[in-house]
């Protein structure tokens, strides 16, 4: 018990202070929830089954000092694919490096979520109000807001980021790029981003965290995008992060009627990560497409949780994650979908295909459906396979090489995810991630 | 002068079943021979062997293409060496581009030969023209491999790849399978007009029908895992009227 208390005291001792900062009370109020609904989940919770964070509670992670460690005159020691972005944000340590470039065009408007003026409702950064309780039968369209590490970030962020797209308007891509470096004591980072598109815009967004770090680090980022009626948002998450870094990430979209999503989580790193992807479709004719791919080399390991809420009728949500695991990589798809009551014409589905290239990998899959209306359309399913025999025999019969038919047939499957997504920066970041799989010690073994 | 393939003596296990039985074919360079068999007989057990499928095991006897014992060597070795195999089944390929595949293979066996790779635009004159010689549907070449193809589509898309790859040894097994009338005209026109006094075939069928259009030097009838009966394109006929009985109890 003692024990609990002394951890509760290290974070509240770590909420940023700023002057004047809007959140500040809600911030020592979230600390207090986090700590109160049980701390750090561990492996007993069936949601944690694959990622104990018991660990993380243990370690006195600290947040950055509030310099970073690029000064903005080193932008060029960035990774060169962020240069082909012309609207960027970019953070070191959760601080913005370029803030004098966020530019409003395009009715696109990028800014930094603690200089919001006092007047906006904290509710509109996606903060549930503390010790509120889930609706009765009715769907808990807050859940992915109540998550304990969502609750965390809003108490521990540093600099947030608020994008907002205006009515009608066609903007993007943009990226939020945030770096990290080992600063030589455990470090933690919570960025935190709210993304808005007013009725009828459409926005290509690219999310990435990227860094690496001897000592252990710890990312935990919440996004939050609420797409207005009519809307279009094309939404790409990439994990680069390397070393010794436990990522834990959410992102959560809102979806008005009509309103649509393309959503794709690209884990191409080498650590432990934990991402939850939740879609609430809250009125007629939402449609939402999440989708996911991991390139697991060595130890790595991708826990990915989806949830889908269908709170409306005539509301769609397809989801594909694939899994392309060597060595020893091991990855968690635990997928819910849940229709709320009244939610007829209901059309869901849920695939989960995994590529195992090494006798050690792992992949734990497990489907949630929960139907609480008539007249839907749910279907779901999970594959567990090898490269297919046939047609390595196939390929290398035509004169292409062992190693090279492998690659084919596994650029092949990851294919279905990559191909789709818009920004070729990233696709050609997912093709890195590939050659890092055929460097891999168990590919082609 | 050495045929080009020499197959002595061969036996073949899969799976710890022994399918080939001693079995004895040559085909000379520049010759076409057909190979007529029962089902089950391994006639695409012998393709595969030819081919150099993993998981067939030789126990016995020896494979000679070119006068070299290739029974050691890679599917991709021997494909670069010219030898091609049609699939009785092709395999479809999610998410592979048919287009891609091909020119990566083609590049992989000029790259073997000592030529220059082909360019992007140079390999697509080559497949226009190729997929205009077969009547071949532009857009399934843009397609994933063999994905969603009609089962004459597959085997028209090996007989594509047959004439962009321009093998030394091309082992067609069953293409006509599948093939509607016009199809089995186009595409035995495809092989004749590639047969040459530099290449060889060997072509696995049920059917006369077949050879009428690929008239062949040689029919070779295989049975239980053995050539037992080889002739001229004579008997192919005569096979069509009377049945593999026949051919049996003649070794009987
Ligand atoms: N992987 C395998 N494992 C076990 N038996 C096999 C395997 N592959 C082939 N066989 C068996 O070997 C025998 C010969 O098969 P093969 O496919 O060569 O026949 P085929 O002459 O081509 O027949 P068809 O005319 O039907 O195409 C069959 O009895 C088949 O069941
Ligand atoms: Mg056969």
């Amino acid at each position: 018990m003692r024990e609990t208390a002394a951890v509760e005291a290290h974070y509240r001792d770590e909420i940023p202070v700023r002057q004047g900062d809007p959140f500040a009370v809600r911030r020592t109020e979230a600390i207090r929830e986090f700590f109160r609904a049980g701390g750090f989940p561990t492996a007993t919770l069936e949601d944690w089954r694959f990622s104990d964070l018991d660990g993380l509670g243990r370690t006195a992670y600290r947040r950055y000092s509030d310099v970073p460690t690029l000064v903005p005159a080193q932008t060029d020691e960035l990774p060169g694919w962020v240069g082909d972005f012309g609207c960027r944000v970019l953070l070191s340590e959760g601080h913005p490096l370029n803030a004098d470039e966020f530019q409003n065009r395009n009715g696109l408007e990028v800014g930094n979520l603690p200089a919001i003026p006092a007047a906006d409702e904290p509710h509109d950064w996606g903060f549930v109000a503390p010790g509120e309780e889930p609706g009765g039968t009715e769907a808990d369209l807050d859940a992915p807001l109540r998550h304990p590490l969502e609750i965390l970030n809003a108490g521990l962020f540093e600099c947030g980021f608020r994008v907002r797209v205006g009515r009608s308007q066609d903007a993007g891509p943009i990226l939020l790029y945030s770096l990290r470096h080992d600063v030589g004591h455990p470090a933690m980072l919570h960025p935190r981003s709210v993304i808005e598109l007013a009725a009828g815009s459409r926005l290509t967004v690219v999310e990435a965290h990227d860094g690496a770090s001897e000592t252990a680090g710890w990312t935990n980022p919440s996004t939050l995008c609420r797409v207005g009626e009519n809307a279009e948002l094309f939404y790409v998450r990439v994990e680069l992060e390397s070393g010794n870094i436990a990522h834990t990430g959410r992102v959560t979209f809102q979806l008005a009627r009509n309103a649509r999503v393309r959503s794709t989580v690209l884990s191409l790193t080498d650590g432990k990560s934990r991402t939850d992807t939740a879609a609430i479709l809250t009125e007629e004719g939402a449609e939402v497409d999440l989708e996911g791919l991991f390139l697991g080399v060595d130890a790595a390991k991708a826990d990915q949780h989806t949830l889908a809420i269908h709170a409306a009728r005539h509301t769609t949500s397809r989801q594909l994650f694939k899994n392309v695991l060597s060595d020893e990589a091991t990855a968690v798809f635990d997928g819910k979908v849940v229709v709320a009551p009244g939610a007829i014409g209901t059309d869901a589905s849920q695939a989960n295909r995994n590529l195992l290239l090494s006798q050690k990998a792992a992949v734990h899959t497990r489907p949630r459906l929960e139907i609480n209306a008539d007249d839907v359309k749910c279907a779901h399913g999970a594959a567990i396979g090898r490269l297919d025999e046939d047609a390595l025999f196939y390929l290398r019969s035509r004169g292409l090489g062992r190693m090279d038919s492998h690659e084919i047939l596994v650029r092949g499957f990851a294919g279905e995810v990559v191909e789709k997504v818009p920004v070729a920066a990233v696709r050609s970041l997912a093709k890195d991630g590939l050659t890092r799989v055929r460097e891999s010690r168990s590919f082609a073994a | 002068m050495t045929p080009l393939l020499e197959i002595c003596g061969l036996h073949v296990e899969v799976e710890g079943r022994e399918i080939l039985r001693g079995l004895d074919l040559e085909i000379p360079l520049g010759e076409t021979h057909a190979v007529m068999g029962p089902n089950g007989s391994g006639k695409s057990t012998l393709a595969h062997v030819i081919a150099g499928r993993e998981g067939y095991e030789i126990t016995k006897g020896i494979i000679r293409y070119g006068g070299e014992d290739v029974s050691e060597l890679e599917p991709e070795e021997r494909a670069r060496k010219g030898v091609f195999l049609a699939f009785q089944y092709p395999v479809e390929i999610p998410g592979v581009n048919n287009t891609y595949f091909l020119k990566a293979a083609v590049n992989e066996i000029r790259k073997h030969r000592g030529q220059p790779e082909l360019d992007a635009v140079d390999f697509l004159s080559l497949m226009r023209d190729r997929v205009k010689l077969l009547d071949f549907d532009e857009d399934l070449i843009k397609r994933p491999v063999n994905e969603g193809f009609s089962g004459g589509e597959k085997k028209r898309n090996e007989i594509l790849q047959m004439t962009v790859l321009e093998p030394t040894l091309a082992v067609l097994d069953e293409t006509d399978s599948g093939l509607d009338i016009d199809a089995l005209r186009i595409v035995a026109e495809g092989v004749n007009r590639m047969r040459s006094p530099e290449r060889s075939f060997l072509v696995i069928t049920h059917y006369q029908r077949l050879l009428n259009h690929i008239v062949p030097d040689r029919v070779h009838v295989l049975q239980e895992g053995r050539i037992v009966e080889s002739g001229g394109s004579g008997l192919a006929l005569r096979l069509e009227a009377e049945g593999y009985g026949k051919a049996a109890a003649v070794t009987a």
